[in-house]
Order: structure tokens, then sequence, then C-alpha cells
């Protein structure tokens, strides 16, 4: 799982947000980096990406 | 095997096997991420020179087609899926390995054009650097420049191209802009391999790394390592080599998945490195997106999915009112057809070609309409990226049952028509999502039951509301789907047990960004999808129908004509009009054909669940096509083919059984009806499973299952309530 959100662009370092969540919670919207394109994943896929404020 | 003419830098070809002069046109493979305009670019290269088949062992589509490049030459392009990484993480992206890391292979290309998303550089080039470090000759196709414009993105073309090593086309793919230069590139085979190598593997790698390509005889450090991390899953490699590669594996402790992540950052690394010196970002302001704002809309957690219901709505609508009327002239037209055959010539070979073979061939055609409408319809949401949305907010609904997101869409859609609908199963990307919904799509009561349907509940159900504003019928009517709907639930979620997963599921995707959709693809789509239909599903409807009819309209040795001379007879003493004659003949004909044979043989099976074999003669040619029951029940009650539901209705209510009581109690039809929504009486839909699987196994395990289901549904109808 690392790995696949690795190669879509969630290198340690980028710039996430939270741009929202399906109307059930799930799945969540995220934006990644400068670029700003939007990903959607699972809660349980995105649990394993560890945050630093 | 060419060279590149004019490439000023020194290039390290791979060594091929193949002979000097190729005689076949250059082979490039297309390739790129899912979502950079890979398939726009493959149409407008191909037009209508388009072929899809399928890559040996696997279900993956092979897409391929001719190009024109300039000057009269032509090339031959293979499609290739989408990926973001060259590291599998499904069947389709498993295929890319087995072709590109294998120069024996037959299809293994002699260069590729790799698609990028101009406005997304960053992440598109992470699939780059890892054919470039594999040493594959290699053009970029910089697409969506025009999205990158927007967003205030410059990219420093020579800049890119020097950084990179090979030849740089900017490209719009979707408004053509660009193709032509691109064509002029690919013709003088100005692909080169990029001298320039993206990422090393750490030195603690190289023995491990040496050994695989001494082995192997591989040109290259990189494809080495690709072969250490995925041996398993190489389709071209021998058991031994296996063997030797988990032997060297295991003894240099090589850890593929820490190796990948360390690669894949590495990569990045190198490439945020590129980026700098090459593109520079100019915001103008800090305005938001258009897509982010259509998105607050249709993801809304209201709103979102009432404009779904509406689409669904309105696919439905399609599929099932807008499809009738060019179906209804294709119904006529082959009538029309067979009519001028019959009325010129005659003998038992003509019935054949007519009613067997040409009918057969009609009930091919007459789904086309629908298919059309709805790939059309699915075309149309996946390029303008709403499908992905569809995923999004479907996603958590469908998940208890084993399904995806993307499963809905074919689930209503097989509300109107089981075929058309498991051919569009295809946008599920993972392999066990895929099956289950193909696997239960026909429990959704479809348009064809509908007859069935109608002539049951009309005969047994009273003609009166309940509470005063529902109509008794209705409700019936509305029980039997929803029955159809909790039976596709229930079977998707027992069935997700059983079966194991080939391949992890990642739901992980990108939304992309809204747009309009390209009506080019959309046109091409539907004629790939069409013809792929009527060539491969349609040989076995059109086989399986014949088959019927001979069924139908033989008998075994003498009873057929005997049986027509004993209607003779009556028909003389009781002076019957001719009309009623011939039906009372056909009504014989039926009872004596093989058909007729095969009712009377499995009516001790059927008669626990009430029928007896006059249903079983109907259960049998129903299975050409579900609504087929109401003209051979008619038959063998001799109604006449013409006659109206109303006179079907009729006669069946005064069948009387052995006691001298009406035969189509309440109960009765009550287990018919039940079989009915069970059963797979449709054998368009086995043919069209069995082509979307590519195996037997899986239509077979429908039929089994579902009749299975049917007839416990009814046996317990049966002998509850009677």
């Amino acid at each position: 799982m690392a790995l696949k959100l690795l190669e879509m662009g969630c290198i340690p370092g980028t710039q996430v947000r939270l741009a929202g969540r399906a109307p059930l919670g799930d799945p969540l919207m995220l934006v990644l980096g400068d670029e700003e394109y939007t990903l959607s994943l699972r809660v349980s896929e995105a649990t394993t990406i560890q945050l630093k404020a | 095997m060419q060279e590149a003419s004019t490439a000023p830098r020194p290039t390290t070809l791979p060594p091929s096997n193949r002979p000097a002069a190729d005689p076949h046109p250059p082979r490039l493979a297309l390739i790129g991420n899912p979502n950079s305009g890979k398939t726009s670019l493959f149409n407008q290269l191909t037009g209508l020179n388009q072929k899809v088949g399928n890559f040996p062992g696997v279900t993956v589509d092979r897409k391929t087609g001719m190009a024109q490049l300039g000057g009269q030459r032509r090339a031959e392009i293979i499609d290739l899926p989408g990926t973001y990484s060259l590291y599998p993480k499904s069947l389709d992206e498993q295929v890319i390995a087995d072709l590109l890391y294998n120069p024996d292979a037959a299809d293994y290309p002699d260069f590729v054009v790799v698609t990028v998303d101009a406005s997304n550089l960053r992440r598109s080039l992470l699939l780059f650097s890892q054919l470039a470090d594999l040493g594959l000759p290699a053009i970029l196709a910089l697409n969506m420049t025009d999205l990158a414009a927007e967003r205030g993105i410059q990219i420093d073309l020579p800049a890119l191209e020097r950084e990179l090593g090979v030849p740089v086309v900017p490209m719009n793919a979707r408004k053509g802009v660009g193709i032509a230069a691109l064509r002029i590139v690919m013709a003088e085979r100005l692909a080169a391999p990029p001298a320039l190598r993206f990422w090393e593997p750490e030195g603690d790698l190289l023995p491990l790394v040496r050994q695989i390509r001494y082995y192997f005889n591989l040109h290259n450090d990189y494809l080495a390592l690709h072969y250490a991390h995925q041996f398993r899953g190489l389709r071209f490699l021998s058991d031994d080599d296996r063997a030797y590669l988990q032997e060297l594996t295991e003894k240099y402790s090589f850890d593929s998945t820490a190796r990948q992540a360390e690669e894949t950052i590495g990569r990045y690394a190198r490439i945020n490195e590129l980026l700098l010196e090459v593109v520079t970002v100019t915001r103008t302001e800090q305005r938001e997106p258009a897509s982010n704002k259509i998105d607050k809309v249709l993801t809304h957690r209201v709103f979102g999915y009432l404009i779904f219901l509406s689409i669904l709505f309105l696919l439905f609508q399609a599929i099932f009112a807008w499809a009738q009327y060019p179906m209804d002239l294709i119904d006529q037209g082959v009538a029309s057809f067979n009519e001028l055959l019959q009325r010129n010539f005659s003998g038992p070979l003509v019935r054949l070609l007519t009613e067997g073979v040409i009918a057969g061939l009609g009930g091919v055609l007459i789904f086309i309409p629908q298919i059309a409408l709805l790939f059309a319809f699915l075309a149309v949401l996946e390029e303008t990226g709403y499908m992905a949305r569809v995923t999004f907010l479907m996603d958590k609904l469908m998940r208890p049952f084993g399904l995806s997101g993307k499963s809905v869409v074919p689930l209503i859609s097989g509300l109107a028509c089981a075929v058309p609908a498991i051919m569009g199963a295809r946008t599920i990307e993972s392999w066990k999502d895929r099956m289950l919904t193909i696997f239960v799509t026909p429990l959704m009561s479809c348009s064809a039951r509908i007859p069935v349907y109608t002539v049951l509940v009309a005969l047994v159900v009273p003609d009166e509301s309940w509470l005063g504003i529902f109509n008794m019928r209705g409700l019936v009517l509305m029980g039997m789907y929803l029955l159809g709907l909790v039976s596709a639930l229930v079977s998707a979620f027992a069935l997700k047990k059983i079966l194991k997963a080939r391949e992890r599921s990642y739901f992980i995707m990108e939304f992309p960004v809204y747009r309009w959709p390209r009506w080019k693809n959309v046109g091409l789509t539907i004629v790939e999808k069409v013809k792929a239909f009527i060539f491969q599903a349609g040989k076995v409807i059109v086989a399986i129908s014949v088959l019927l009819w001979v069924l139908a309209s033989y008998g075994p040795g003498q009873r057929q004509a005997q049986a027509e001379a004993q209607v003779q007879q009556q028909a003389a003493a009781q002076r019957w009009p001719a009309a009623e004659t011939e039906r009372q003949i056909a009504s014989a004909r039926l009872e004596t054909s093989y058909a007729g044979t095969f009712g009377h043989v499995i009516e001790p099976v059927i008669r626990p669940l009430g029928f007896d074999w006059k249903v079983g003669i109907a259960l049998l040619t129903s299975f050409a096509a579900r609504e087929v029951f109401v003209g051979t029940m008619s038959t063998i009650y001799s109604v006449g083919q013409d006659a109206d539901l109303g006179t079907v209705q009729q006669k069946l209510a005064n069948e009387k059984d052995s006691h001298g009581q009406p035969f189509f109690t309440p109960v009765r039809a009550l287990s018919l009806l039940v079989f009915y929504v069970f059963a797979m009486q449709c054998m368009s839909t086995l043919a069209v499973t069995y082509r979307e699987t590519k195996s037997w196994r899986w239509p077979l395990g429908q039929l089994v299952y579902m009749t299975g289901l049917a007839y416990a549904a009814s046996l317990l109808v049966w002998q509850v309530f009677s």
C-alpha cells in the first residue's frame, strides 16, 4: 500500500490537504503538493500516511 | 531493430535477437499514466484502424492499430494499459512488464511513446524515468499543454529535451494539436534511448544485479533489478529461471518492498531537481479551479446522490425506452427479409435458414442499439471525469457486498438488459470486483422478463388496489424486482467470501479534472464494443438459437407426422376454420418435437415445482430469450403467434388440470414467477459472460447457481403454499 501511495506522489515532504470526504465519510479526497492534483482513497488506505505539521 | 539515425548523442542500444532486416513496419508501444490522454492519442493516430484482441492467458484487452506516419510510412501501435510505474499493482500492469522485459516477446516494441500530462509533470515522469533506465528508445508526448498553460505552468521545452535526452513533442491530443509533429518525429525515427540515467541501484545491490545480468544475458542493470523484484509474476520465465532467482534473492537478502520505496523516493528527488531547471510556475491569482467548484456540488451529500440518481434514471430510460425504436426497426427488417426469402423459395433448408440462422442473427443484431447507447453513456461519463466521482460516492455502499463503487452502473443497466451491462463491467479494474459484478448482474430483473411477469401476475393477482392507492399487480411486480436486487446483493456477499482475490485491490485513484467529452473517442468506443459483441458473443448466440430451433421443429421418428395427421382428422370431423387448424397443428408438432420430448422427460423433475410438461417445453425454448416464453406458451395452448397478451391470459386461465380445476392457480403462477426471477434463462447473457471472462467456468457457474436458486425458490413456494 505504501508503495502505491509513494508512486502516486505521496513522497515524504509533500504537502497534503484534505479537500473533502464522501458523504458517508469514506473515501477521502486529498490534494497533493504544488501541482494540486486530487487523489481519492479509502480511510483504511489513508491511515498509512503519517503527517507532520 | 533500427538505429536512431540522427541522434547526436552516444546511444547504448540493447542487442536484439531479431534479424537485421525486419519485414514488418516499426512497432511502437504507447504508454503513460491513466488520464494522461493516451486513449485520445491512440485514437488520433489510428482512427478506425483499431483491433482488439487479447494477451494470451490473461483477460486483458490487447489494443493495436496502424498509424500513418509522415511520408507514406506506417507503424504498428500497441496501446498499453495506463500505469503509474513499472512495478505492477494489477493484472493490467503485469502485462506491461511481460512485454517490456522480454526482448524476444512477439510484441516487443522498437520504441515507446510516453504520454505525459504537462500539468502533472512531476508524477508523470516517474514512469518515464523507469523506462529511460531500461534503455528503451523513447519519444515524450507532452500532452495537455492547454491545462498546464491555464495553471500558469511554463515548461522550457529545449531544456526538458536536454535534461531527458529524448525528443519532446508538445501537444493537445484531444484537439489534435501536435499530432502531425509527433508523426514526423516517429517517422524520422528520432526515438533515442536516453543516455542519461535517472537513478542507480544502491552499490550493495550490484553483485546481485550483475549475476542476474550474466545469467540471462541482459544488456541493462536496471532490467536485471526488475527481474529480481518481479520474477514471480513474469510469464516468460521458466520454472528453472524462477527457482534460480528465488535462490539468488534469498542469498542476498533482497527486500523488494524496501528497495522499491527507496527507488521511488530517489527517483522523485532526481525529478524534482530536474523540474526546478525546466519548469516555472506563475500563479496569476488564487482562483479556485472550476473543477473543484463543480465537485462541491457533484459530491455533495445530498445533491451528489440526487444528481447521480437522475443520471442513472436517464441511462435506464435510454436503454429501456429510446433503444426500442431502432430495436423494432431491426426486428421488422429481419422479419421482412425472412418473409421475402420464404415467399420466393421453399423447402426445409429455407426454413433452417430463415427461422433458424437468420432469426438467430436477428437475435444478435437486436442488441446493438442497447449496447451502443450504454457505451455511449459510459464513454461520456468516463471522458468527462465524472465516473471517478461515481466510484467515490458509491464505494462505501458497495464495499460490504464485495462490489466496487463502479459496479453500480452495470447493476442498474442490468435492469434493462444484462448483455450490455456485463460488457460495461470492463471499467472495474479490480479482477475480483469485476467478476462478482458480472456474476450477479443477471439476477437484476431485466426487461425481457417483463412479458413473463406481466402475463403471470395478471393471471393471478386481481386488478384491485391495496389501501386504496397501491395497485396490487404493481406491488407484486415491484416485489419481483426487489427480489432480484436483494438476491444480487446477497449472492455477491456470499461469493465474496468464496473467491480468493488474485491481487490486492486498491481503491486509491486520481480525480481527473473535468472536461468536455471528446466525441470522437466516444464514437470509436461504441464501434469497438459493438464489433466485439457481434463477432465474439454473436457466434455463440446464433449457434445456440439454431440448435433450439431444430429441437423445437423436428421430432423423433414419425411422431410429428402422425400427430399432424390426427389433427387433420379432427379438423375435418369438427369443421374447424383454417386458422384454427393451423394453430392446432403447430401445437401438435411442438408437442411431438424434441423439445416436446424434453418437456415430457423433465416433467418428473419439475413437478415438485408445480410445473407440467407444457411448461417444461417453454422453459427450454425461452432459454433463447426470456420473452420467447410467452410465444411458446401461446403455441402450446394453440393461441397463435400473433395473439395479444390478453388472449394468452384467457387461454391459460381456462386451462384445466386432471381434476377439472383451473391449472394456473395463484400458487402455481407464483412458483413460475419466482422461477423466472432467478433462472438463468438467457443464452445471450451466458455468451457475453464467456466473452468477458474468457472462460467457460463463469457462465457455467452462473447457469448452475441461478438454475439451482430458481429451483429451490420455486420448490419452496409450491410445497409450502399448495
